[in-house]
């Protein structure tokens, strides 16, 4: 026998319930006629002979039941029997059950989609052979560093079998002449897929020997994307050109679908030796530099060396170069290495910082789904009672009762769960479709996959036992204490716990929500140093369309009288970039009229090219000097604007104008006069203290980026649209890189708070929204229990004022509790909260007080019903009842 | 509802096997041997014995088919397997050295 009979009897039980069903009803009833029909025989009455024989067998139901037990399919049987229960008592209370559910799907959704940020972001690993083996150089707060000191460590390190260094850089590719558009390309070292170990889609990589020498060996590695959609998949693609920058390079190979180079979030078009840097980015020779961090560096560990052992390498070679090049390297730099993907550490420790606080906010939101839940069904308990308590006088057992009641808090987790999970996948593919209206290729696909649902199935069952273990408890042991006797006001009940933790868990959300709004209001009302109301831009690259020095100059002019022409553009001026996009140009600075600092003592400020102009069509406030004219043409005395944190850094009180300010090591002679002084404004990001910034009028040589800058009472598309015509009347072939509203191409830098206000305000929105229902589902319940015991009170001559205080005192207290608690943490919590917040103090007393009187008052709104329903109580009826 | 079984634990189905080693018989039959042989001294409480008769049966230790009774009504006859058969071996031998240790400690104390 044992195990396949053991199933086949099992199988045959399940597949033939009914026949064994009957079977057993006919051998029980068998035997009692045969009790019967012998007690007769014995000379009883039938009447008694049957009641003897009842009497003797035991009740039919249970000695059924445990044979059904003893036939091994009790465990299914009894499940979808409680199944089946639980579905139908949910049916019968469909707003209840409505509620509960969205309650659930909210909670868990939002749970799950963060998870999947982490899983897919910060978890993220690269599709590569032995992917935990490679590994990011971060060195001091730099995430790069320049191409000479990345080959000092390539060759003197002993811990990396390779160590590659890649730069992201977007370039025009032009497929045919009227083909352009920019894409985004790595330039990387020969030795990187060999490091990484990727094998080609089609066609080969390029290897060390194509990157042995400058611009021998234009070679170039297309992404399965690009390859699929610029090219349309042509098999027949190897060995055609493409032209970057407008210089010719072979494909030699198309790479695996999965592989887009190392960031997660810029993912690479294309690959082409480092060598050909000059090529792709025409006059900018950085290569040569130990000053311009221009290169990223990862590798992969030798077999057996561990990366602490690593880093200690690595910071004996950062030690030696500090000393062999003290005026490039701060010797107080030391390596650390870290996964690769988010640009090392540089993007990836504020991106766990933000998705720590969404996590905690998240969990907070759940935990308050399921205090909310179990205060539900604590009510929904209190209704059955009665039901609970015939089940147990018909012989169900306490643990049957708390299967059944838990079987239906699974039922309803699961239901919320899968909804939950397919609110969170939505949410998911929304993330993922969404394009930025700014240029960098970003990718923010977001898939939820099988860790992800193994993360929502485990949410799910701690969800069920977290709101369901608890009520069902409750209802078991309180079902047989007689109804009459109400609750006594002194004992602390597990509602009262539940009301004090709604509370408690609603103030801490709100607050969060208030301080992120907060402070989204004042990172988008903060002075930027421009006014984007009013001021559209367009921008093109001319230099990678092969433009000269002398034609970007001519063209630069013509440009500016063309656009200040056009009707209805009030002033018109270019600037290089933009401030706030992230390219920002680096240089040390010092006073000309004192000796050169050491490198890493001097001041670094941000570097803009202008045009005459621009200061007036951007809305940037002119504070003290002049703006540029006429006279700051080529070959005039060197001029440039400061702004005033870059004023008082170098000159501190003194007049700033005339003074002269050496960049980086220029010698003597070459450095420039302040001839005006402008407003401050922000270049890197919206958080950043005062930062120094030097504006010089634009000149010859270099990279040539260019954004023409207009303000204009128009309505920004059509002032766009002339801006647009005005550059392509002048050469028809250009590409735009961005054209719109300047508050558009700032949304880069705007869109960490955007997104942390609008995840944090839903976040505490749901939070008033759970707390006002859980509310209202408690106090209901206490009247609803106390319902007679008001009802005394009344025929006995307590006035309604009495009755009302009686049933809200209580609650008010535990609603000051919960609120002082909820305020308690939310103060403890403010240094993880202060990561996210731009000018606004987590212990803010104004957020504290408004969050507190929201809670309240939402909570007092929720008693509002209930606490109706008590003082119209009539004691008549009350005590007519049960 | 009261303590379901006077008989010592587990000897309920030894009980059972040995009725059935003799011939198949059903639920009935097998309640009324059981109190009939001991002489009225043990009483089976029918409450359980169709629980064990059922988890015997899933056990592999008796098989049952219906059958139609002395007074011609159909009715469940269970009767010993194979297993069964070794099932009861065991046991018996188990409890006959139980008993007799029992017996032996007895004895002892009233000697």
């Amino acid at each position: 026998m044992r195990a396949t009979a053991r199933v086949g009897c099992f199988l045959k039980s399940l597949f033939r319930r009914r026949r064994t069903e009957a079977d057993l009803d006919d051998e029980l009833r068998y035997h009692l006629e045969e009790a019967i029909a012998e007690n007769i025989r014995g000379g009883m009455p039938p009447e008694e002979a049957r009641f003897a024989a009842q009497r003797l067998l035991g009740t039919v139901s249970v000695v059924k039941e445990e044979c059904r037990d003893a036939w091994g399919i009790g465990f299914f049987e009894t499940l979808a029997r409680d199944l089946r229960y639980a579905a139908h008592m949910f049916i019968r209370t469909p707003l209840f059950t409505v509620v509960a559910l969205a309650t659930l799907a909210l909670g868990i959704g939002a749970n799950a989609t963060i998870f999947t940020v982490v899983d897919n972001v910060l978890l993220h690993t690269l599709p590569v052979r032995d992917s935990s083996r490679i590994l990011f150089v971060n060195w001091g707060d730099q995430d790069n560093m320049s191409y000479p000191n990345y080959i000092d460590f390539r060759d003197r390190n002993r811990s990396f079998s390779d160590l590659a260094a890649y730069r992201i850089r977007t370039a025009n590719v032009s497929l045919h002449p009227r083909d352009n558009a920019y894409a985004l390309g790595n330039e990387v070292t020969g030795n990187y897929f060999g490091a990484l170990g990727v094998e080609p889609e089609l066609g080969r990589f390029f290897g060390p020997s194509d990157d042995d020498q400058p611009g021998a060996h234009p070679v170039i590695v297309l992404s399965h994307r690009f390859w699929r959609n610029r090219l349309a998949g042509d098999v027949h693609v190897i060995g055609s050109t493409v032209r970057i920058s407008g210089y010719p390079f072979t494909v030699i190979g198309v790479a695996p679908p999965s592989f887009f180079g190392t960031e997660v979030i810029l993912n690479a078009d294309y690959w082409v030796p480092m060598s050909m840097e000059l090529q792709v980015e025409p006059g900018n020779d950085w290569i040569h530099s130990r000053n311009n961090q221009n290169v990223f560096a990862l590798g992969r560990l030798k077999p057996g060396v561990a990366p602490a052992q690593a880093e200690a390498d690595l910071d004996r070679i950062a030690a030696g170069l500090a000393r062999e090049y003290p005026k490039d390297i701060d010797p107080r730099q030391k390596i650390e290495l870290s996964r690769p993907g988010l640009f090392g550490n540089n993007l990836r420790r504020p991106m766990a910082r933000i998705v720590a606080v969404f996590a905690s906010v998240a969990g907070l939101v759940l935990l308050l789904a399921c205090v909310n839940l179990a205060g539900m069904l604590l009510a929904r308990a209190a209704d059955r009672r009665r039901e609970v308590g015939i089940r147990l006088a018909l012989g169900a057992s306490r643990w049957q009762l708390v299967r059944q009641l838990m079987t239906e808090s699974l039922l309803l987790a699961v239901s919320g769960g899968v909804l939950g999970f397919a609110l969170a996948s939505a949410v998911c593919r929304l993330i993922s479709s969404w394009r930025p209206a700014f240029s960098l290729p970003i990718n923010t696909a977001l898939h939820p996959n099988e860790v992800v649902l193994g993360f929502a199935a485990l949410t799910v069952i701690c969800t069920a036992l977290l709101f369901g273990l608890a009520p069902a408890l409750q209802t078991v042991r309180t079902s047989l204490i007689p109804s009459l006797k109400n609750e006594r006001l002194s004992r602390w009940s597990l509602r009262d716990i539940l009301v004090a933790a709604q509370i408690a868990i609603s103030v801490v959300l709100v607050i969060c929500s208030v301080l992120v709004i907060r402070s989204a209001r004042h990172a988008l009302s903060l002075n930027l140093g421009l006014k984007p109301e009013g001021a559209v831009a367009v921008s093109f690259d001319l230099t990678m369309q092969g433009y000269g020095d002398d034609r970007v100059q001519a063209f630069d002019a013509d440009l500016l009288a063309k656009a200040s022409a056009i009707p209805g553009i009030d002033s018109v001026g270019i600037v290089n970039v933009l401030p706030l996009q992230q390219w920002e140009e680096n240089d040390t600075i010092s006073r000309a009229d004192r000796p050169i600092p050491k490198p890493y003592e001097r001041r670094a400020a941000i570097l803009y090219d202008i045009s005459p102009g621009y200061f007036r069509a951007a809305g940037t406030r002119l504070l003290a000097g002049r703006d540029f004219d006429d006279r700051d043409r080529p070959g005039a005395p060197r001029v440039a604007i400061v702004n005033d944190a870059c004023a008082r850094v170098l000159f501190g009180a003194e007049n700033p104008l005339g003074k002269r300010i050496r960049l980086a090591e220029n010698p003597p002679g070459a450095d420039v006069e302040v001839v005006g002084v402008v407003e401050n404004g922000k270049y890197e990001y919206l958080g950043e203290p005062p930062h120094p910034v030097i504006f010089r009028p634009l000149a010859p040589g270099g990279m040539r980026y260019t954004t023409l800058v207009a303000r204009s009472a128009l309505p920004a598309p059509q002032a766009t649209a002339l801006l647009r015509k005005a550059v392509l009347d002048l050469n028809p072939e250009l590409t735009l890189v961005s054209a719109g509203n300047i508050r558009d191409q700032l949304a880069l830098a705007l869109l960490p708070v955007r997104i942390v206000a609008i995840v944090l305000g839903v976040f505490g929105v749901l939070a008033l929204v759970l707390a006002a229902t859980g509310l209202f589902a408690l106090i209901a319940y206490a009247v609803s229990r106390r319902t007679r015991e008001i009802g005394i009170r009344m025929a006995l001559g307590a006035r309604r004022g009495q009755v009302l205080s009686s049933v809200l005192a209580r609650t008010i207290l535990l609603c000051a509790a919960g609120a002082a608690t909820g305020a308690l943490l939310a103060l403890s919590a403010g240094k993880v909260l202060a990561t996210v917040l731009y000018g606004v103090s987590p212990h803010d007393p104004e957020t504290l007080l408004a969050a507190f009187l929201i809670v309240t008052g939402v909570a007092l709104l929720a008693c509002w019903h209930p606490a109706l329903r008590a003082i119209r109580i009539d004691p008549a009826l009350t005590l007519r009842e049960e | 509802m009261g303590k379901p079984t006077d008989l010592v634990q587990g000897t309920l189905d030894l009980l059972i096997l040995k009725t059935l080693s003799l011939e198949p018989m059903n639920g009935w039959g097998i309640a009324k041997r059981i109190t009939q042989i001991s002489n009225d001294v043990l009483q089976v409480q029918q409450g359980s014995l169709y629980p064990a008769l059922h988890r015997l049966e899933h056990q592999g230790w008796i098989k049952a088919e219906w059958k139609d009774s002395d007074n011609n009504r159909r009715a469940k006859y269970y009767s010993l397997s194979a297993a069964g058969r070794k099932q009861l071996k065991s046991e018996l031998a188990n409890w006959q050295r139980l008993s007799s240790a029992i017996g032996l400690v007895c004895e002892q104390q009233q000697g």
